[in-house]
């Protein structure tokens, strides 16, 4: 006979403590309480205290009491009460393996978290997971797993162990229906050490996987090793799912070692345990036993019996592979009860039922290419998106990138313990450089630079066409080498402006004069974050001083102020009020990110150095009489 | 002599492109140059030149704002047009899809050459490419027509009405919903570019087909069948990425 089913964990909504037959009166109160209440927002708290304190015990009752707080909160918008029900729904759902509703409910709650809820890590886990479990359970195990990596990618991040435990647990289930058992034993065996740390309630559950794949194996004393330490750990449960679960276990071990007596007694003890919590899944698996063994003692009528009860529960719970099962073994029995009508009808049936399942493989094969492909599409968008970055804005992207990923670096290693901060900055960190990659400043400078060197050969001006490009290969490299890093020396940076801003004179022809000054307290060897200014810098050429038609200045000017650094940024250009105005009327061909881009690095320059001191980085835009004054404050080391 | 203008906001580059006119179209004479957007609608108005080399970044505005500006005050424009482009990705696509001239910045000499031989041939500029790019651009890039250039003329299309192209060494046959084949003097890989974002997909190193026409696909013999009842290779590494924008695009 086939081995034991191994089993998931649902992902319960409250933890399973708390829970009693001594809360019965509790209830009680709270149904009367309910009754009286007016106010919705307090009928909703308490049928989801009510669904709590039954957890399951009562399947129809936590239908009941869920399904009232779901409408209520559902009209309200109180989303956290709503995901709450949702959560008792879609379980109850999967308990009575009704996977099409379960999986409706709980995609449901995975968009309300993750559009309304994005804090609610935990809750979104146990959507995952419960999305996990419903495609597990219906063998589409690849979509399984993205679902548990998913959750597992949070919990890890988050160190939510009992999340871990669970996704591990599920993750070790899969890898068993795969076949891949090593794995299972490794995964489960991690689970099962991490659940005796944190005196976890569903190890028992765990030891009772591990016990299942051991028989898988043949290993049958290390099964029975594992069932009794899962015995000793399931005592005090009142998980009637996992007692369940451990009975039919137990009951395979002593069939599998001829006890039969031990076997139908453990089996039965199973079927008490799954009709409490109408358990469909168990108990399809009890009867096919229990008739697995009637059928070897010989008592077929008994057997036959069993075998129908199974069918009839394969068909509720509508799975393939359990059909399949039941239509065969029946088929076997009406054989050898001489009833050939009945054996021919079920073996057609379980000829056509093979068929299908056959095809449901091919199609879970399906799955799996498509899965594969939208996968390698994701990894080639993402080269693309890399090649772009590459190809158009590579020395600005790539500065701003990597000096990204050193701050996020930096801020892990400070603040360890603050992981949940940390997903956050990692999220902004994920929309920054997306912004970063359309940075569309610059390019068009570095085509104009190489244009110009084209001309002056086309002039026949080999001086020049020397001179300019050995200019714009310095600036190429001071920007290459700058990129790399995430601080760099404030001399460095200078000698970068002047030398970008000599290019654009003798491009420009001269249309504007630039001077550099900084005061006494600004030190060369002070370190900067690179490449903030010279955008600024270009803002006040191309929109300040072109527009204008006649010769201009700019001037820089730095200094240190409250241990930060000063840059300002002096123009006599058009000014940036009037500079605006003019671009309302003209075609628009694309918007410059680069004031936004710089904003959002102060902003996350501010975050990493400057929390602890108080202290605000600063961009300030201000037209004057003659132009437009910039004011860039940023930390230095 | 052919009555050129230069409209460029970089005297260098200008003085280059210049240079360059001399050598390989010495029959081109620069009557006027231009830097600022005011400047080059004042001179192409009362000069009336034969050709004008356009650039798209200028002093108080683009050359889309001359054009613009230009039009308002003398109507569609007589003068054949070059745009020249350094970075901008969005007007460099408006210009393939409305079939008008660009040079990129540095200028390739190579493709100027063929940019003059071109505005030799045809001495006006086509009224329908203009508008389309008007269009394309005041449409942000979300234009369904496309203009195909033949030897007898330029054809308007609109993309939807395209079943599927196919190549032909460098000529691209592009077959209409009422089965009406236009032969173009371009790779199929232009339009494949042009038209990705717009549904279609090359299934064949030949063909590119628009997927909302697509009737069946035969897993066996590696086929689909067009609404055209047209038949049409698939190439085997094709084969996924096919199902799935089929799947993508039924949903």
């Amino acid at each position: 006979m086939q081995s034991t089913k191994i089993y998931i964990l649902i992902f319960l909504l409250f933890s399973i403590f708390g829970y009693s037959q001594g809360d019965v009166s509790s209830i009680e109160n709270l149904k009367k309480q309910l009754e009286v209440e007016k106010n919705e927002a307090n009928q909703t708290k308490i049928a989801l205290q009510i669904a709590e304190k039954i957890n399951y015990s009562n399947i129809d009752e936590v239908v009941l009491y869920a399904q009232k707080a779901y409408n209520l909160a559902k009209k309200n918008s109180w989303y956290n009460n709503q995901v709450k029900a949702i959560q008792f729904l879609g379980n109850t759902s999967i308990i009575k393996g009704n996977y099409k509703q379960a999986n409706t409910f709980f995609t449901e709650a995975k968009e309300i978290f993750e559009n309304q809820l994005p804090k609610e890590y935990e809750g979104l886990i146990k959507t995952l997971g419960s999305l996990g479990i419903i495609a597990s359970e219906q063998n589409n195990y690849n979509k399984a797993l993205a679902y548990y990596y998913q959750g597992k990618k949070i919990a890890d991040k988050m160190q939510l162990t009992k999340m871990q435990i669970n996704l591990n647990n599920n993750i070790g289930v899969i890898y068993k229906s795969t076949n891949r058992l090593n794995d299972a034993l490794k995964i489960l065996n991690e689970t099962q050490i991490l659940q005796e740390k944190t005196k976890d309630v569903n190890r028992g559950i765990t030891l009772t996987n591990i016990a299942t794949i051991y028989e898988q194996l043949k290993q049958y004393s290390q099964q029975k090793k594992y069932l009794d330490l899962a015995n000793s750990a399931l005592k005090s449960s009142n998980d009637y799912r996992a007692i369940g679960e451990w009975n039919n276990n137990i009951g395979s071990y002593y069939f599998k070692t001829n006890d039969l007596a031990n076997a139908e007694k453990h089996w039965n003890e199973a079927l008490i345990n799954f009709s409490k919590i109408d358990d469909q899944f168990g108990s399809f698996d009890t009867y096919f036993y229990l008739s697995t063994l009637k059928k070897t003692q010989n008592q077929i009528d008994a057997s036959l019996e069993f075998a129908t009860k199974a069918k009839e529960l394969a068909n509720t719970i509508n799975v393939l592979e359990h059909k399949t099962k039941a239509e065969k073994l029946l088929s076997e029995l009406y054989e050898i009860n001489k009833n050939p009508t009945q054996a021919l009808l079920h073996s057609k049936n379980y000829q056509v039922l093979k068929d299908s399942l056959v095809v449901q493989e091919n199609i879970q094969k399906l799955t799996e290419t498509e899965m594969n492909f939208a996968f390698e599409k994701e990894k080639i968008q993402h080269q693309e998106a890399i090649d772009k970055a590459n190809n158009k804005q590579w020395f600005w992207a790539l500065g701003l990138l990597i000096s990204l990923l050193m701050f996020g670096l930096l801020y892990l290693q400070k603040k360890k313990q603050q992981q949940k901060q940390q997903l956050e900055l990692e999220n902004q960190l994920l929309d920054y450089k997306q912004k970063a990659l359309h940075l569309q400043m610059n390019p068009h400078f570095l085509f104009n630079c190489l244009a110009a060197i084209s001309s002056y050969i086309m002039q026949n001006e080999k001086e020049a066409a020397a001179k300019y490009l050995a200019m714009f290969s310095k600036l190429m490299r001071f920007t290459l080498e700058s990129s790399k890093e995430n601080w760099i020396t404030l001399d460095k940076e200078l000698a970068s402006l002047n030398q970008y801003l000599t290019l654009e004179q003798l491009r420009l022809k001269n249309i504007f004069e630039f001077k550099i000054e900084k005061t006494a307290s600004v030190e060369d060897d002070m370190l900067v974050p690179p490449m903030l200014i010279q955008p600024l810098v270009e803002n006040a050429i191309i929109h300040g001083i072109l527009p204008k038609q006649a010769k201009g200045k700019i001037d820089l000017h730095f200094e240190v102020k409250n241990n930060q650094l000063q840059v300002t940024i002096i123009d006599d250009g058009i000014g940036i009020e009037n500079s605006m105005k003019e671009k309302e009327n003209q075609v628009e061909l694309h918007k410059s990110l680069a004031l936004n881009i710089i904003k959002e690095r102060l902003e996350m320059l501010q975050k990493n150095n400057l929390e602890v001191s108080g202290q605000k980085t600063k961009l300030e835009y201000k037209q004057t009489n003659s132009g437009t004054t910039v004011v860039l404050v940023v930390p230095i080391k | 002599m052919i009555k050129t203008i230069l409209i460029e906001d970089d005297e260098i580059l200008r003085k280059g492109l210049q240079q360059m006119l001399q050598l390989y179209a010495p029959h081109f004479e620069i009557i006027a140059e231009a830097d600022t957007v005011t400047s080059a609608v004042e001179k192409l108005s009362t000069l009336q030149p034969d050709v004008v080399f356009l650039d798209i970044m200028l002093v108080g505005g683009t050359g889309f704002d001359v054009l613009k500006q230009y039009q308002e005050k003398n109507g569609f424009p007589k003068f054949q047009l070059v745009f020249i482009t350094a970075f901008e990705e969005y007007a460099t696509k408006a210009f393939r899809m409305s079939a008008l001239d660009y040079l990129l910045k540095p200028i390739d000499p190579d493709e100027l050459k063929e940019v003059i031989a071109k505005i030799e041939k045809n001495k006006s500029l086509h009224q329908q490419s203009f508008e389309l790019l008007v269009d394309q651009l005041s449409k942000q890039n979300n234009s369904k027509k496309i203009a195909l250039t033949t030897a007898e003329g330029i054809h308007i299309v609109l993309v939807d009405e395209i079943v599927y192209a196919q190549a032909d060494n460098n000529y691209t046959t592009i077959v209409l919903k009422n089965k009406k084949q236009i032969i173009v003097s371009k790779p199929l890989k232009e339009y494949e570019d042009l038209l990705a974002d717009k549904g279609f997909l090359r299934i064949h190193q030949s063909y590119l087909i628009n997927i909302h026409y697509v009737q069946f696909f035969d897993k066996i013999e590696h086929t689909v069948q067009l609404n055209t009842n047209d038949i049409l290779p698939v190439a085997s590494r094709k084969k996924d990425i096919l199902l799935q924008t089929i799947a993508r695009i039924t949903n």
